[in-house]
């Protein structure tokens, strides 16, 4: 009430119609850059998940190969024994995970197969829909994706290369991130990998590190790379969405623009509108920083207004997708957030520069035209 | 104590063949609580005088001390201050703030010099109370009429107790009891308080409170009008008009009507119509 007078407010709320046009284009703006980077980090999450879920500390794969998708991992089963006498090496467990095509319904599926040992449980699902999560010979656990889009439920026969197989479990997966699991007898007589194994998952004894871990297999068994699980999702991360991230930040730039350019015309026209009465505040003595002021409060209530807007949208909105479209794997995350937060703030600091280019430019002698 | 000393004036507009000399070799001075009405045919060059004694406009060459502050010596970014605390201006088309209201129009040029809102709010109250405005202190300027509006334009103009008060057709855009109230506060403002009042207008009453007329044709001063004047009386708002120079006629059926303004002017050919 004894507050100073705020004329930005002021000549902000008496416009309602503009008040709502800047903000709601702001929020458009928000939601469009944060639900991209919810997809994207979503997207990420569900290419590294599967190997967050495994039991190990080390992954330790064929020289040269990065990660799950891009190279072939072939290792001797005997490097196994080789890996389990290095020093600090607690337990090594072997898993097969290949891609094979399959053809459902006459289309195309790529998808891969681990196969696990069923024992120990290392290696399974991350995350089961419904289901078994331990598959006995013959049985498979489908994903989602393929459950959905081919209407494959559990109880079904599934023929992979002249194998059928029954689906007893249906296991969550996401857009980018399709694996189908079996035991591991099962995986090595599809892929005829009796002696071979994809990837060796390694724990370590307490007392050592990780590192030193990883150096001693690296150096003692001939013709292996060795990563931390870290790593390893890392890769199997990025190396799918390094491709997409050109996408991801060009659409977040837009939606930038698209919102410096909504606040700056709504704030220009209020400005160009109230010419007189800014002519008239120059003209009776306001100093240019308190006009300035003026102009950057009325683009920080309209960046402020959509901003907050467009990240509870984020929220709600996202949730909503996702039960629309599964695919549409969203997580929002608190950096992001922030990291938007900062990109709104220059949003308002560079949509208040044609506005301030045009005040600046009113000559207060205006006042004595009639 | 001279408030306004004004030495050799000049203010060119363009250059070459299409040059103005607007204000030409000016030269003047008006004392504390003196009221100078300045007159003078239309485009004579009041507007820009009385521009270039609020400092909005850089003078071509010479000098004019404001309240002994020489504003053509003084840089650039120090104007506002100047014009913030040294002169109050009084518009003819009002100039109030439109979003805000009369108690806020008049509390924000306080704030601008500094004060606390809550000291600037109650000076506020208290010159609007003075100026019979205390029953419209919460209202937009859209519901006051013109001499209300003009009145929270006075009080606005009054709020940093500056010594002097620059007024362009204050009476211009008011019906005839309106104007006078507006002339009849200048002369407090004056004779009361020891304002210093300078008025450009065309409204032959001002005349009567006024100490000394210049009357200026073709950016010079004049001392008196060059004849002997005959006023007439604008048909609209009943204002004294001199019937040489009065910027606006119109002849109806032969008859030529003279009028303050081209408000007037427009009204007067409007009611012509209806008729
Ligand atoms: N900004 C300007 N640029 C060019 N010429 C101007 C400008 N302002 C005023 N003039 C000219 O200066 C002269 C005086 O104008 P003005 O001071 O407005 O007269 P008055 O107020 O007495 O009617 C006129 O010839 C006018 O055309
Ligand atoms: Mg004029």
């Amino acid at each position: 009430m004894f507050g100073r007078i705020s004329l930005a407010r002021k000549n902000l709320l008496h416009e309602p119609a503009r008040l709502l046009i800047s903000v709601s284009g702001v929020t458009f703006a928000i939601f469009l850059m944060l639900v991209l980077l919810a997809l994207y980090r979503g997207w990420s999450e569900t290419l590294s998940k599967y190997v967050y879920s495994v039991d190990a500390d080390i992954w330790v794969m064929q020289q040269g190969s990065i990660d799950m998708s891009h190279s072939i991992s072939l290792l001797p089963n005997a490097l196994g024994d080789q890996i389990r006498s290095t020093s600090g090496v607690k337990t090594v467990y072997p898993i097969i995970g290949n891609r094979v095509i399959l053809t459902l319904d006459g289309e195309d599926v790529t998808t891969r197969i681990i196969g696990f040992d069923t024992v120990s449980n290392i290696g399974g699902p991350a995350d089961m829909i419904e289901g078994s999560a331990v598959p006995a010979a013959g049985e498979i656990i489908i994903d989602e994706i393929v459950h959905k889009d081919h209407h494959l439920n559990i109880g079904d026969p599934m023929t992979i290369q002249d194998k059928t197989f029954t689906i007893v479990g249906i296991a969550s997966g996401g857009p980018l991130f399709q694996q189908s699991y079996m035991t591991q007898a099962d995986a090595r007589a599809l892929f005829h990998l009796e002696d071979i194994t994809n990837f060796f998952v390694v724990t370590i004894e307490p007392g050592n590190t990780i590192d030193t871990v990883m150096s001693r297999i690296e150096d003692n068994v001939s013709g292996v790379d060795a990563q931390t699980t870290k790593e390893f999702a890392t890769h199997n991360e990025k190396e799918i969405m390094d491709k997409f991230l050109p996408i991801i930040l060009v659409l977040v730039f837009i939606g930038f623009l698209v919102g410096v350019v909504i606040i700056s015309l709504t704030i220009y026209t209020a400005t160009v509108e109230k010419a007189r009465e800014y002519g008239v505040l120059k003209a009776v003595g306001a100093p240019n920083r308190y006009l300035y002021r003026v102009v950057l409060t009325q683009s920080g209530m309209a960046g402020a207004g959509g901003f907050a807007i467009g990240v509870i949208l984020t929220y709600v909105g996202s949730d909503v997708i996702k039960q629309i479209e599964p695919l549409f794997v969203t997580l929002v995350k608190w950096q992001d957030i922030v990291a938007v937060a900062g990109m709104t703030v220059v949003m308002i600091i560079l949509a208040a520069y044609i506005p301030l280019r045009r005040l600046m430019k009113i000559d207060p002698a205006i006042v004595f035209k009639a | 104590m001279h408030i306004v000393n004004v030495t050799h004036l000049k203010k060119i507009f363009g250059s070459g063949a299409a040059q103005v000399a607007a204000v030409n070799d000016v030269s003047f001075t008006v004392d504390q609580g003196e009221i100078v009405l300045i007159m003078g045919p239309s485009g004579s060059g009041k507007t820009t005088l009385l521009t270039l004694l609020g400092g909005l406009l850089t003078a071509t060459a010479g000098t004019i001390q404001i309240n002994s502050i020489d504003l053509t010596q003084v840089k650039k970014q120090a104007l506002p201050g100047i014009r913030l605390q040294e002169i109050g201006f009084v518009f003819q088309s009002f100039n109030v703030l439109q979003n805000l209201t009369a108690l806020e129009n008049v509390q924000i040029v306080g704030e601008l010099s500094g004060m606390k809102p809550v000291a600037a709010r109650q000076r506020a109250t208290h010159l609007l109370t003075k100026l019979h405005l205390e029953q419209r202190l919460h209202y937009l300027p859209s519901k006051l009429s013109g001499g209300q509006q003009q009145r929270v334009a006075i009080a606005r103009a009054l709020m940093n107790e500056p010594k002097l008060i620059l007024a362009d057709e204050p009476t211009g855009n008011l019906d005839s009891r309106s104007g006078h109230e507006v002339m009849m506060l200048f002369h407090n403002l004056a004779k009361q308080d020891g304002r210093t009042v300078i008025i450009v207008s065309h409204d032959e009453r001002i005349k009567d409170i006024a100490d000394r007329v210049l009357w200026i044709e073709d950016g010079q001063i004049h001392t008196a009008p060059p004849e002997p004047e005959v006023t007439v009386v604008d048909p609209v708002c009943g204002m004294k008009v001199d019937a040489k120079y009065a910027p606006f006629s119109t002849t109806v059926a032969g008859i030529v009507y003279k009028f303050c303004s081209e408000d007037c002017q427009q009204r007067f050919t409007q009611l012509d119509k209806n008729k």
